[in-house]
């Protein structure tokens, strides 16, 4: 992955993971979109959910991080996150 | 007068075809498709055999699977999708999308309370299971090794000086990940219950684990729940996805001395009814979906009708768990209760689809019996001379065959088949046959025999 995504980048990939498998209209998406409360997922959406976004970024999401991803922007956090922690590793 | 059963559409996943069309066309021309098992199964295992027939590519963008159904299925159940949305097309039910976001279709012209789904399969999805099953194992032993590695100053993973450590990460092959879907994959019912979602019918739904003969036995119960009123309509058929990283359900037949033994000449290893014959040629699967549907129920709405179930019988060796009993007395006990059933006499049938997998006592049994039961005269093939076996798909492949063949008046050749077992009437031209009667047979591990007996309509 580019050293070089920003969030914006980030937000947009996840809204395109949200729409696919939540089947959802993108307009209606904020960074405050809540999955469950306002999206409507069930348990299986969240966990297909978290599927498709750990392809979609490529890297493994576990139990623990996957609690704190409630809303797109928690989420963009998350990877955002990951990805300064790669780049940090790979800059040792 | 019971009700009668039509066939009204047939989809077709096989090794020599993505498509029915394909598949009868390539059928027709006996073309089969015979190739050297996966390079990366010898790397756990020598094997006797070494051999297999290979699924065509699947263009999933053709049928109603979206990509996030491929992340939450198995191979089997995106492939009985696929065959069933070819078979309700070949049937000319139009269904059309009334859940997005679960992938839900309505078929308008059924009742779905009146319409089951009876599918058969050997071992479900078990593909799926023994990834996810290698990465649970391998993940800690990777750990395990990485700490190993960090401890003498390695790059985990990475230990270019350890030639050993290259070796075991390519034998640990593993999925990115634990399917959170691995159950429900798994589960054999899954075969049945995915496309009963998939088009919202809630009539009986059941999945029939009979092994070689499960599409057999699962399209004999679609038969009889509607020709007992039960239900007006079916999706029914079986299915089978055999691969895996390993070779390790290849290897399984392969120890019973059930597969192709003398693979020196791949297009001739696979010979049925031959007396040169050294097994079966083990097949990476296949799926096949058959719409049923009750006579006035298809006539109303104008449906054309590709052939009749009349009849079918099961019945149970009590013998072994691998090896057909050898007189045939519990085949032929089914064969005489197919005839009763449809009802027909032995020699009304025109033509018998065997199973014929090419093993040595099987066929030797086989031919015994139909010469028995049904002389001389009945045209006689093997499909799976032609595509390997898929077991559990093998049945359902085969009642596919023998509708069609009784709807085109031909059938396919019995291939590679140069010195009979017997002196039967075996198929060894492709052209234009009388069929008007037809029978196809399965035999399974474990003892099952089944039996669909089939008329041309309106006759």
């Amino acid at each position: 992955m580019s050293a070089s995504v920003t969030r914006k980048d980030v937000i947009a990939r996840i809204k395109k993971v949200v729409v696919e498998v939540l089947r959802v209209d993108e307009n209606r998406l904020s960074e405050s979109s809540n999955f469950q409360e306002e999206l409507g997922a069930d348990s299986l959406d969240i966990v297909t959910m978290l599927m498709a976004l750990e392809d979609e970024f490529k890297r493994q999401i576990s139990d623990e991080e996957a609690k704190s991803l409630v809303t797109i922007g928690a989420t963009a956090d998350f990877i955002m996150d990951q990805l300064q922690a790669t780049r940090n590793e790979s800059s040792k | 007068m019971p009700r009668r059963v039509c066939i009204t559409g047939i989809g077709i996943i096989a090794p020599n075809g993505e498509t029915k069309d394909e598949f009868w066309s390539n059928c027709l021309a006996g073309n089969a498709g015979v190739s050297p098992i996966p390079g990366q199964w010898y790397s756990y295992s020598d094997f006797v055999s070494t051999l297999w027939t290979r699924l065509p590519e699947i263009h999933w963008e053709k049928y109603p699977v979206s990509r996030i159904e491929r992340m939450q299925q198995g191979k089997a159940t995106l492939m009985l999708c696929a065959a069933s949305h070819q078979a309700l097309a070949d049937a000319g039910l139009q269904n059309r999308l009334v859940d997005p976001r679960k992938g839900v279709y309505c078929i308008d012209a059924v009742d779905p309370l009146r319409t089951g789904v009876f599918i058969g399969t050997g071992i479900g999805g078990i593909s799926t299971f023994i990834e996810n099953q290698a990465y649970h194992t391998f993940t800690p032993i990777r750990a395990v090794l990485d700490t190993t590695d960090e401890a003498a100053g390695n790059i985990p993973g990475q230990s270019s000086s350890s030639t050993r450590r290259e070796s075991l990460d390519k034998l640990m092959v593993m999925p990115f990940r634990f399917n959170p879907f691995a159950v429900s994959i798994t589960m054999p019912n899954a075969c049945s219950a995915i496309p009963g979602i998939k088009y919202g019918l809630k009539g009986p739904n059941r999945t029939f684990p009979g092994a070689c003969a499960a599409g057999t036995i699962a399209i004999g119960n679609a038969f009889r729940a509607i020709q007992s009123g039960a239900s007006d309509c079916a999706l029914t058929g079986g299915v089978e996805y055999l691969f895996d990283p390993f070779g390790g359900l290849f290897k399984g037949f392969d120890l019973a001395k059930a597969l192709v033994t003398d693979c020196s000449d791949p297009e001739t290893a696979n010979r049925p009814f031959d007396s040169d014959r050294s097994g079966f040629l083990f097949s990476e699967g296949g799926a096949a979906v058959l719409v049923l549907e009750e006579e006035s129920h298809a006539k109303n709405r104008g449906a054309g009708i590709i052939a009749e179930i009349t009849g079918f019988a099961e019945s149970f060796d009590a013998h072994n768990i691998m090896i057909m009993e050898p007189s045939g007395k519990e085949i032929e006990r089914m064969l005489v209760a197919a005839l009763a059933d449809a009802p027909v006499s032995a020699r009304d049938i025109d033509y018998i689809n065997a199973h014929a997998t090419g093993t040595r006592v099987n066929d030797q049994t086989e031919a015994a019996v139909i010469e028995r039961m049904f002389g001389k005269k009945p045209l006689v093939n093997s499909t799976k001379s032609l595509i390997g076996h898929t077991l559990g798909a093998s049945g359902a492949i085969e009642a596919a065959v023998t509708a069609l063949s009784i709807r085109n008046s031909t059938t396919h050749v019995c291939k590679n088949l140069e010195n009979p077992v017997r002196d039967l009437n075996f198929v060894t031209e492709s052209r234009s046959y009388d069929i008007t009667c037809a029978l196809s047979q399965s035999f399974a591990f474990g003892g099952h025999n089944a039996a669909l007996v089939m008329r041309r309509y309106g006759d």
